[in-house]
C-alpha cells in the first residue's frame, strides 16, 4: 500500500474506531472478543483498502465486513469445538452490569444473522435494501429476519417487563 | 433507536486494538502474497508445453530430482537456474489430490520431528488441524495462467520457542512462481544458495516492527516449489503479540524441512 493510502486508512480507522467497537460489542457482548473482531476486520480492510475506498458506501462496506468477520469467527469456533469435542474455549460473556434484563440480553437471545441484521438496520440505520446488499441476502430475507427479530425482542421485553 | 443502543452499551473501555500493529501485519501479508505469487511469470511464459517432469501423486520420496541444477552463485535478476517446466498448471483429480494432501501432512510432521526433536504442533491460526494440507486450484484469470498447490500450517512449539509455520508445495507455473533470486528483497536480509540435490534455496528474513519471519523458498530442478515461513507469533491473522524475538524455526531448520525429498507432489 502506498503511504498516501496508508495515511487515508489510518485517518478512516481513527474516525470510525469507536463505532466499529460498538457494533462489534452489540453482536459479541464482550469487549475482548469485540476488539479481536475489530482487529481482524481492520486487517482485511487494509488488504482491500483501495477497493474499499471506491465503494459507494464505505461505512456500510466496513460494517458488513465486520459482521461477516464475526459470523465467520463464530463458525470457526464452533467447528473447533465440534472437532475437538471440548468445552468452549471461552466462557459465555456475562451480561453487562445493569443490563441483565435489558436490550443487550434481548439481542443475545437472537440467532447470529438476525442479530447482525438488527444491528445494521436499527443501530447503523441502513435501509432494508442496503442491509440486504451488505449482508449478501435478499430484501425479503431481511424483512422476514427483521420481523422475526422484532417479534422476539417484543416477546422477551413483555416477559421481562423491559422496553426494547 | 441508536441512542437506546448506545445507552445499553454503556461506557467503552480503552481500545484493545493497536492500529499500527494491524498495519505492520497488513504490510507483511501483502509482501508474502506478492512474493508467493508474482515475479516469475516471464521466466515461465516461454515454457508452455514443455515436458512434464512432475507426476502428481508419486508413490514415494524422490531421492534425486530430474536434472542437475546450474549453480546460483549470487543473487541477481537473471539468476534463475531452475525455470519451471510448466507454463500452465492442471487440476489434479480429487482422489489424487486427497492422497497427496495426506502424504504431505505425514511427510511434513516427520521432517519437523527429524529437524526439531520433541517439537509439538497445534492448530493453525485459522483453526485448522496442524499441517493438514489443502489442495488449491485456481482457474486461469486475466494474469494468464492457472495454478495449483497444497497449503498447510501449524502452531509449532520447539527450540524453546513457538509460532506459526506455514507451508506451500506446488508446481511453478505462470502464476504461482516462487522467487529464485533476491531482486525483490532487501539485499542484506536475503541469500540464495544451492541445496543438496541441486535445489535453488532462497532464504529471506522479514522484519516488520516486532514481527519477524524466516522465509525460505526452495525450487527444485523438476519445477516443484516449496515455500515455508516460520513466524515469531501465531500467524498472519493472530491478534496477539510476538511470543519471542526470533521465529520458531531457524533458517537452517526450514531449509532442512523444505529440501526433504519426502516432500514432493
Amino acid at each position: 500500500m502506498k503511504s498516501a493510502d496508508e495515511a487515508a486508512f489510518r485517518e478512516y480507522v481513527a474516525a470510525r474506531m469507536d463505532e466499529m467497537r460498538r457494533i462489534a460489542y452489540l453482536v459479541c457482548h464482550d469487549w475482548h472478543t469485540a476488539d479481536d473482531v475489530v482487529a481482524a476486520t481492520l486487517l482485511k480492510l487494509y488488504a482491500k483498502w483501495r477497493q474499499a475506498e471506491r465503494a459507494e458506501n464505505l461505512d456500510g462496506y466496513v460494517r458488513a465486513m465486520l459482521l461477516h468477520t464475526w459470523l465467520d469467527e463464530r463458525k470457526r469456533a464452533w467447528r473447533r469445538r465440534e472437532s475437538a469435542g471440548a468445552l468452549p474455549d471461552r466462557q459465555a460473556p456475562a451480561a453487562p452490569p445493569g443490563d441483565e434484563q435489558g436490550l443487550m440480553a434481548l439481542l443475545r437471545g437472537l440467532p447470529p444473522r438476525q442479530r447482525a441484521v438488527v444491528v445494521l438496520r436499527f443501530y447503523a440505520d441502513h435501509s432494508i435494501e442496503e442491509t440486504a446488499a451488505l449482508m449478501g441476502t435478499s430484501v425479503g430475507t431481511v424483512k422476514s429476519q427483521c420481523a422475526r427479530a422484532l417479534a422476539t425482542l417484543r416477546q422477551h421485553a413483555e416477559e421481562s417487563g423491559v422496553r426494547p | 433507536m441508536r441512542t437506546v443502543f448506545d445507552e445499553a452499551i454503556g461506557a467503552m473501555p480503552p481500545p484493545g486494538v493497536d492500529v499500527e500493529r494491524v498495519i505492520a501485519r497488513g504490510r507483511r501479508r501483502e509482501r508474502l502474497r506478492r512474493w508467493a505469487t508474482g515475479g516469475g511469470a516471464v521466466a515461465a511464459v516461454g515454457l508452455v508445453g514443455a515436458t512434464l517432469l512432475v507426476t502428481a501423486g508419486g508413490t514415494g520420496p524422490q531421492e534425486q530430482y530430474a536434472a542437475p541444477p546450474v549453480p546460483s552463485p549470487s543473487p541477481s535478476a537473471s539468476a534463475n537456474p531452475t525455470p519451471s517446466p510448466l507454463g500452465k498448471a492442471y487440476r489434479t483429480p480429487p482422489a489424487e489430490a486427497q492422497a497427496t494432501e495426506a502424504r504431505l501432512s505425514e511427510a511434513t510432521k516427520a521432517a519437523l520431528t527429524r529437524v526439531v526433536p520433541g517439537a509439538t504442533t497445534g492448530r493453525s491460526h485459522e483453526g485448522k488441524d496442524p499441517f493438514r494440507f489443502a489442495y488449491l486450484y485456481h482457474e486461469a484469470d486475466r494474469s494468464g495462467g492457472d495454478f495449483d498447490h497444497y497449503n498447510a500450517a501449524a502452531d509449532v512449539t520447539g527450540n524453546g520457542r513457538s509460532g506459526e509455520v506455514s507451508l506451500s508445495v506446488g508446481r511453478r507455473s505462470t502464476v504461482w512462481s516462487v522467487p529464485t533470486d533476491c531482486t525483490s528483497f532487501p539485499a542484506h536480509l536475503c541469500t540464495v544458495s544451492t541445496g543438496p540435490r541441486g535445489e535453488t534455496v532462497l532464504a529471506n528474513r522479514i522484519e516488520e516492527g516486532v514481527v519477524r519471519d524466516n522465509y525460505v523458498a526452495v525450487t527444485r530442478p523438476d519445477g516443484t516449489a516449496i515455500l515455508i515461513v516460520a513466524a515469531n507469533q501465531g500467524g498472519q491473522g493472530d491478534t496477539g503479540g510476538p511470543r519471542q524475538t526470533e521465529p520458531v524455526l531457524t533458517m537452517e531448520q526450514l531449509i532442512a524441512i523444505a529440501t526433504d525429498p519426502a516432500l514432493h507432489i
